[in-house]
């Protein structure tokens, strides 16, 4: 951008063509636009195409004229929004939650709006919708949306090279390939998290931004844990495993509405992931594994504790949904019952790793079971942390075997 | 190294053991892979090898099963993927999902908010009105790649992935401008309302369309005025905001020049249909009822004369950014191998492109 004016004489009024002249009459075009465009190295060609497709003088003038009065009409300075906002930068930076200040901070219960005007600023009349489906807050909000985006990127990680990969040594046959069928079903299970949240996050309106944000770390962090399981099950001459069966999946891709997914992922399904995560942390075979699964844990954590609280959002302000929300997670239970006995690899797998290899794999199995006890235990403290009790009464009947 | 199958045989004798099957350690079932770590870890591009290297031309399956794995029968269908792998590829996406996870930044605290201090009352407004523009518009490229997420096969993930980090990047974006606009006494202005553009890369109902429009023509633009940012820039912190902002779009702009440029080697016919698409675009780009950004024109004025009220110099400087944009444009699309939209390209933009260099 530095040449810019210092190259050519000022216009002579030569070198404009017949032609072209005719067309800028015609056009009402200023010839000295045209001789400012052919100073400035613009061919006649397109300055033919310029007014041949309704480029108005005025437009060619914005683009073409320096030396023009320029007059700002200001308009936008006037608009009714509210001003004198400033942030306050606290201990953890400057943090979305802090520039919730004023009535920047007002979520409406139902946003009213359809265009992608960000909250607080003001649209003109006209503009159009942008076809997000998502308007009442009960379907999404939860209060720690902020802090949590906040953490999960201060709290990021690359598998690449936050992972000790090289402490990965041999490992005996019959642990390496149960290890990789675990992380077979686990990155399955990531990516029909990532096949689903994708949609949700474009249905979500634009008053909800913090929503909009959060979800994009769960996204993240997802398509991070299908990475890292990825690359630790091809790490240490294996690889992959038996595809799951997919069963749990279903409720998944099928959620009708926000919060039938939010509710199938991030209360039921990841209470049960978080829970097996931690397990492997454990029970790691090499620092890569305590890594590995002590980070994703944490991000995993992070999904539950927006999941819980974002069920206790909803059924405080629509309590009638409560039975609703019970479906859904019967739902989720009963396929997750399907998978677990359609998934004979998987349930091999785990007794394999919790007994310590294939010959421990009796007490592995008996280890399997307490630990599908304390993941129901754990399961229903958290929903009734969300606000849904007793659920133990009304369990699949397939799943409160667990019990 | 095989199961021992005398060990299993074993094992199902124990008293209380469940059935037990073990087919799956079967041998042949577990190709072996030997992943290394390269200069920069254990990356996507180190453990593609092997049968898990190997991207087929085609996605054959609708389920989540991961490339590389053993197909189950009777596994239930979760998608209907986009079947093409040149409809959808580019080579650079596990070299930028790998950028993408090491350069990421926290609006939090990577910014020295510090340095925002007070500004003429003018100036601030004027930066409130680009930030009100940029967190509107940034995340439409976080909506565009996220709705596009449920079609890519788990046999193309890398291109699922490297999605996934540009909706993180446009969240980030969103959240950035917005914090700069409500930081220092005035706060969000005037928004321009959805634009026929940008509903049009959301409207995109082919993968390349859609990475055209976003990619190489819209992000392509706000790239390069990210770049120009120290022309709007009042401080260190926006300084900061812009450059790391206008890294992360290199990545986007540079998925998209990439798969363009695939999509042409691999599907020629397809050049013809994909000039449509710009032609579309273009014209709603430059159009006069897009956008009513008056608002960022005044603005860009106003913070490229630097606050000095030579309202001269800022549409000098404004100038050599539409020029700049106009023939970064042009020279991706040549990248991509796409130099023949040189002729047909909108003269909103066309008329601002330096003659072709030989
Ligand atoms: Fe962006
Ligand atoms: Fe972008």
């Amino acid at each position: 951008m530095a040449q810019k004016t210092e190259k050519k004489p000022a216009a002579t009024g030569n070198g404009v063509s017949d032609d072209l002249r005719r067309k800028a009459e015609s056009k009402n075009w200023p010839i000295a636009i045209i001789e400012k465009a052919l100073e400035g190295g613009v061919k006649e060609e397109s300055l033919h195409q310029a007014m041949d497709a309704g480029m108005t003088p005025m437009q060619a003038r914005q683009m073409l004229t320096e030396d023009r009065k320029i007059e700002l009409g200001l308009a936008w300075t006037k608009v009714d929004t509210e001003r004198g906002i400033r942030a306050e930068v606290g201990k953890k930076g400057l943090t979305i939650d802090a520039i919730n200040v004023g009535s920047y901070a007002d979520v409406p219960d139902i946003w009213p709006d359809q265009t992608m005007r960000p909250r607080g600023a003001y649209t003109k009349p006209g503009a159009v919708s942008m076809g997000y489906t998502i308007y009442s807050k009960a379907e999404v909000w939860s209060d720690n949306l902020g802090e949590l985006y906040e953490e999960a990127i201060q709290r990021r990680w690359a598998p690449a090279t936050d992972i000790p990969w090289e402490s990965i040594a041999p490992l005996p046959e019959d642990r390496e390939r149960a290890i990789g069928q675990i992380l077979t079903a686990l990155c399955e299970y990531n990516y029909a998290v990532i096949l689903s949240l994708g949609k949700w996050v474009r249905e979500v309106s634009y008053g909800f931004h913090e929503v909009k944000l959060y979800l994009s770390t769960v996204l993240f962090d997802a398509g991070r844990h299908y990475e890292a399981f990825r690359k630790r099950a091809l790490a240490n001459g294996r690889g992959l495993g038996v595809q799951a069966p997919g069963h749990r999946l279903m409720p998944i891709r099928e959620a009708m509405c926000y919060a039938e997914m939010a509710t199938v992922v991030f209360l039921m399904n990841d209470s049960f992931v978080l829970s097996l995560y931690q397990a492997l942390a454990a029970l790691a075979q090499n620092d890569a594994e305590v890594e590995l699964f002590t980070l994703a844990a944490q991000d995993k954590a992070r999904h539950l504790a927006y999941g819980v609280d974002h069920t206790r959002f909803l059924l405080k302000h629509q309590p009638e949904r409560r039975d609703e929300i019970r479906r859904y997670l019967n739902k989720a239970e009963e396929y997750l019952t399907a998978d677990r006995a359609a998934d004979t690899p998987l349930r091999e797998a785990l007794a394999i790793h919790f007994g310590g290899g294939l010959k421990q794999i009796g007490d592995g199995f008996s280890k399997l079971n307490d630990f599908r006890h304390r993941q129901l235990q754990t399961y229903l403290s958290r929903l009734e942390s969300a606000g849904i009790e007793g659920h133990e009464n009304v369990l699949w009947p397939e799943l409160a075997k667990d019990l | 190294m095989a199961i021992d199958q005398a060990v299993i045989d074993e094992l199902r004798k124990e008293p209380g053991m469940p059935d037990i099957d073990l087919s799956w350690l079967r041998e042949e079932d577990a190709p072996g892979i030997v992943a290394k770590m390269g200069k920069r870890g254990l990356t996507l591009d180190q453990i593609n090898t092997g049968v898990y290297g190997e991207v087929p031309e085609t996605a054959t399956h609708g389920t989540t099963r991961s490339r590389g794995s053993i197909p189950r029968a009777g596994v239930l269908r979760t998608a209907y993927f986009v079947p093409e792998k040149s409809d959808i590829w580019a080579d650079n996406a596990t070299l930028i999902y790998e950028e993408a996870a090491q350069r990421q930044w926290s609006s939090a605290t990577d910014i020295p908010w510090e340095t925002v201090q007070p500004l003429p009352d003018i100036v601030e407004e004027a930066i409130c009105q680009i930030c009100t523009f940029l967190t509107e518009v940034e995340f439409i490229a976080g909506d565009a790649p996220g709705q596009w997420l449920k079609q890519i096969s788990p046999d193309h993930y890398e291109v699922a992935l490297y999605l996934i980090s540009q909706v993180m990047d446009e969240a980030r974006h969103l959240d950035v401008f917005r914090k700069r606009a409500l930081v220092n006494g005035c706060g969000l202005l005037e928004a321009a309302g959805a634009t026929r553009g940008l509903r049009n890369v959301l409207d995109s109902k082919d993968f390349t369309e859609m990475s055209a429009l976003m990619h190489v023509l819209a992000e392509g633009f706000v790239q390069t005025m990210f770049r120009t940012g120290e022309f709007i820039a009042q401080n260190e912190a926006e300084k900061m905001i812009f450059r790391l902002c206008a890294q992360d779009e290199s990545r986007h702009v540079g998925f998209g020049v990439m798969h363009l440029r695939y999509v042409l080697e691999h599907a020629p016919e397809r050049r013809e249909e994909i000039h449509h698409y710009l032609d579309r675009a273009e014209q709603l780009f430059g159009h006069p009822t897009d956008g009513g950004s008056s608002g960022l024109q005044e603005a860009l004025l106003i913070t490229m004369s630097g606050g000095t009220g030579d309202l001269d110099k800022g549409a000098e400087i404004a100038m050599a950014l539409n020029k700049k944009q106009a023939n970064e444009y042009m020279h991706r699309l040549e990248v991509a191998g796409l130099g023949d939209r040189r002729e047909r390209m909108n003269p909103a933009f066309g008329m601002l492109l330096d003659p072709p260099k030989n």
